[in-house]
């Protein structure tokens, strides 16, 4: 009965006219910059940052967290139309949405992501106020070797799941790995490929792989392309999904928000690995799986659903604990710290009206997405149409401002347009750059908790194989690799043919 | 007659240096004023750096911005500020380990701990905290010395990172007390802890900032506390000091210093200004609710913590082997 007790405090928190308009400038401008590709939340949030001085903690919180799971609706809708990914973690829409798109049935995938983001997102929303703190301490109780396996599992489902050459993949998620060597050493203090540049000291950021790779990468092929192929003479077809459709996504749509929640609440998961894990997920429980990657109705909705639950859990560790899981999160701790609150155990118990206000704000913030993505998807789509040499010199200076905005850096803007060309490379070379982006996120927390693991084991590997949620993922990754075997075996037979 | 044209014009040029002198310091601030803080936002630094900026902004009648270089463990953003231009308009703040423990163990800096910059007063501090997890068998600090003892190379500790100031307590800690805790470095304190409660590392060494909030809900056992007196967040909690090793002291503390050359006018008008903020409540109840204290003081008090503390953690990194390079 506490649930709803809380509940109703949230309720009236969230349900006062300047939360709900700070709720909605959120979640509008999180939809205009996940729509937009190149500019992500974390660019967009750490830009805002000073505005919220002037707000109050509730406001400011409401509104951040709401560009945040704004931008996972928002996304979607470039990843389907243009085949972009608005955001990162709509990396795997493209597959499934754009090939919707391209058999006209772009309204319908657009329709079945913000339903399947709703309902997946209402439904972690419950779990998040229902079961906050058994939650955090399954999180917990992960040790380094059960994160490493966690990771290493990740790793292999990116590049099981690329499309097209599983030799490039492998190569990009390599190509990954070392990227993300770049900086000091976090147990040595060594400096690794820094080449003596201070710059490079702290590693190179996210944002300017992503931004590059994804962003201006993207704008410079697009640029060869003929314009005529741009979404402006698209159809959208029907919106809303026919009964076969619903049929066909609704146990994908819960498979999806219950894997998502569950990988949210885990440091360094969040919303893109959980798109990544539901796919991966559909692919292997569907009957035809050769569909996938063809405009499957179920490689569209589940990844969408994930994503969004896994945006609203990583939320637990935050407010439960005060521990960040990502980066949208750490600039949530510091958002919280401006306002003289320290995020910690101590704040659902203090200002139970920030707290329960924060969690049914989002609910409220995902019931304005349903309203802003439904009906005013059209608006949205202009938004993609708008003709492209207005639209790239745009969305390039909103790239420079992000990327220097990030850490008042001129260098990374500059390192921004080089990773910028090496994206342009890897199109033309086709090479898919997901897997590239997941290993660089995924490897040096790999290290880090490899080597911690060893350090705590005192050089004994078998922690490895001896902790059971290690033992389980380890398992899971054989399971994956036998799983995957097959298709290897096809592959080379294809290449065998073409001899 | 020439000698007296050029005596008069000698004089007249005099008047004019003069005149704008003293209009230069009497101008300033002309522009607004920069604190430059060598993380990202979040976080005690920044924190700090806000709040007296706010009170800084109302002083002066110019608005003061916080301005984030983080990186290189601190060195871009001093190397930043130190090469700067000396007209009061850019200002650093400083954190510990940015001029007492980063000159030991990197050795490339392009800039000079103590002649880049002109202190100008310090800020506020916060004390670093001893924890362990629930389940370490240890009731007390004295008893965890114990246990290290007699299980030698089980026990461990964690830290927000190799060479923080929060590593180099937990090293000498290790070094005064002799027990034998296996320092696991991680990046930040939010993982740092976290490992901790989980229990994967068995003591967490962090700033009274962070760890009061866990302490307090019970979450882990607070052993101990590097301050001369204890705090009033943590009554319970002894300082090491009580327990027996008198003179064990690690503050961390953030100060404000601008590049060398900066005019002193300006340097005793910023000193004034941030201890008549310092003594207002609105800025103590800021910075308290961050388990931080004010901590005003005169430029040279400032450059004497700088210069004790860098003695002593050059001792411990010696002593311990922390390299950078």
């Amino acid at each position: 009965m506490d649930l709803w007790a809380n509940l109703a405090v949230g309720f009236e928190a969230a349900l006062t006219w300047s939360n709900l308009l700070y709720c909605l400038i959120g979640v509008t401008l999180g939809t205009l910059v996940g729509v937009l590709p190149g500019l992500g939340p974390v660019a967009t949030i750490a830009m805002l940052l000073p505005i919220t001085y002037g707000l109050s903690p509730a406001e400011a919180l409401i509104m951040l967290a709401g560009i945040y799971y704004g931008a996972q609706y928002g996304g979607s809708t470039t990843a389907i139309l243009v085949n972009l990914p608005g955001e990162s973690s709509s990396v795997v829409t493209c597959l499934d949405g754009h090939a919707m798109a391209r058999q006209g049935r772009a309204g319908v995938a657009l329709g079945i992501a913000a339903i399947g983001s709703f309902v997946a997102g209402s439904l972690a929303i419950l779990l998040v106020a229902a079961a906050s703190t058994p939650l955090a301490e399954f999180a917990l109780s992960f040790g380094p070797a059960d994160y490493f396996s966690l990771m290493l599992l990740g790793l292999v489902a990116a590049v099981v799941l690329a499309q097209g050459d599983l030799l490039k993949a492998l190569a990009m998620a390599l190509l990954g790995l070392l990227l993300g060597l770049v900086g000091v050493d976090v147990n040595s203090g060594e400096e690794r490929f820094t080449f003596g540049l201070p710059q490079l000291a702290d590693g190179i950021s996210f944002v300017v792989i992503s931004m590059g790779i994804f962003g201006i990468g993207e704008i410079i092929a697009n640029l060869e392309r003929d314009e005529s192929r741009s979404p402006l003479s698209r159809q959208l077809g029907r919106l809303l999904p026919t009964r076969d459709d619903y049929r066909r996504a609704w146990k994908p749509v819960l498979r999806g928000a219950g894997l998502g929640s569950l990988l949210g609440i885990l440091p360094g998961g969040g919303a893109m690995l959980s798109s990544f894990a539901s796919y991966l997920v559909e692919k292997r429980l569907a009957r035809d799986p050769e569909r996938f990657g063809q405009g499957a109705i179920e490689g569209v909705a589940g990844p969408e659903a994930a994503n969004n639950a896994g945006a609203q859990t990583s939320f637990i560790p935050l407010l439960v604990m005060g521990l960040p899981s990502n980066a949208v999160m750490a600039l949530m701790v510091g958002a919280m710290m401006i306002h003289g609150i320290v995020p910690g155990p101590q704040v659902m118990g203090e200002r139970p009206e920030l707290f329960w206000g924060l969690i049914v704000s989002m609910w409220v913030g995902n019931v304005l997405l349903l309203l802003l993505n439904l009906p005013l998807v059209g608006i949205w789509v202009r938004l993609l149409a708008v003709p492209y040499r207005l639209l790239y010199p745009a969305i390039l200076l909103f790239c420079c401002i992000g990327v220097y905005s990030v850490n008042n850096s001129l260098f990374d803007v500059l390192l921004t347009v080089l990773f910028g060309l090496l994206g342009y490379l890897l199109i033309k070379l086709r090479c898919e750059p997901a897997p590239l982006l997941l290993g660089f996120i995924l490897g040096p927390l790999m290290e880090e908790h490899l080597r911690r693991a060893m350090l705590l084991s005192r050089g004994d590997p078998s922690v490895f194989v001896t902790r059971p949620l290690s033992l389980t993922l380890l398992l899971t990754l054989g399971l994956v690799l036998i799983l995957c075997l097959p298709r290897l075996r096809a592959t080379r037979q294809a290449a065998f043919s073409e001899d | 007659m020439t000698t007296t044209k050029t005596a008069l014009r000698r004089l007249l040029g005099l008047t004019a240096l003069c005149a704008s002198l003293l209009a230069g310091a009497a101008e300033w601030p002309s522009q607004p004023v920069k604190i430059v803080v060598p993380y990202p936002p979040g976080g005690a630094a920044d924190t700090v750096a806000r709040i007296y900026a706010d009170a800084l902004s109302g002083a002066l009648g110019q608005s003061v911005l916080v301005d984030n270089r983080p990186g290189a463990g601190t060195a871009i953003a001093a190397e930043y500020v130190a090469a700067a231009p000396a007209d009061g308009h850019t200002l650093a703040l400083v954190p510990t380990g940015q001029l007492t423990v980063l000159p030991h163990i990197v050795q490339r800096l392009k800039f000079d701990p103590e002649k880049s910059f002109a202190p100008i007063s310090l800020l506020a501090y916060t004390s670093v905290v001893f924890a362990a997890n629930r389940q370490v068998p240890a009731q007390s600090l004295t008893e965890l010395v114990e246990l290290a003892r007699s299980r030698p190379g089980e026990l461990s500790y964690s830290s927000s990172g190799s060479g923080t100031i929060i590593h180099l307590a937990g090293e000498y800690f290790r070094l005064t007390s002799g027990a034998d805790l296996l320092h696991v470095p991680f990046k930040g304190s939010a993982p740092a802890v976290t490992a901790v409660l989980g229990g994967s590392v068995d003591v967490a060494v962090d700033s009274l900032t962070i760890l009061a909030p866990q302490i307090q809900a019970g979450k882990l056992k607070g052993l101990a506390i590097a301050s001369r007196q204890r705090s009033p967040l943590l009554p319970d909690v002894p300082t090491v000091a009580e327990l027996g090793y008198p003179g064990f002291e690690v503050t961390s503390w953030f100060g404000l210093s601008a590049p060398a050359a900066t005019p002193q006018a300006i340097i005793e008008r910023l000193n004034v200004e941030i201890a008549k903020a310092a003594a207002s409540p609105a800025v103590q109840e800021k910075l308290a609710a961050q388990g931080l204290v004010a901590w005003p003081s005169t430029p040279e008090a400032f450059a004497e913590q700088v210069r004790s503390d860098s003695a002593k953690y050059a001792e411990v990194v010696a002593k311990s082997h922390i390299t950078f390079d």
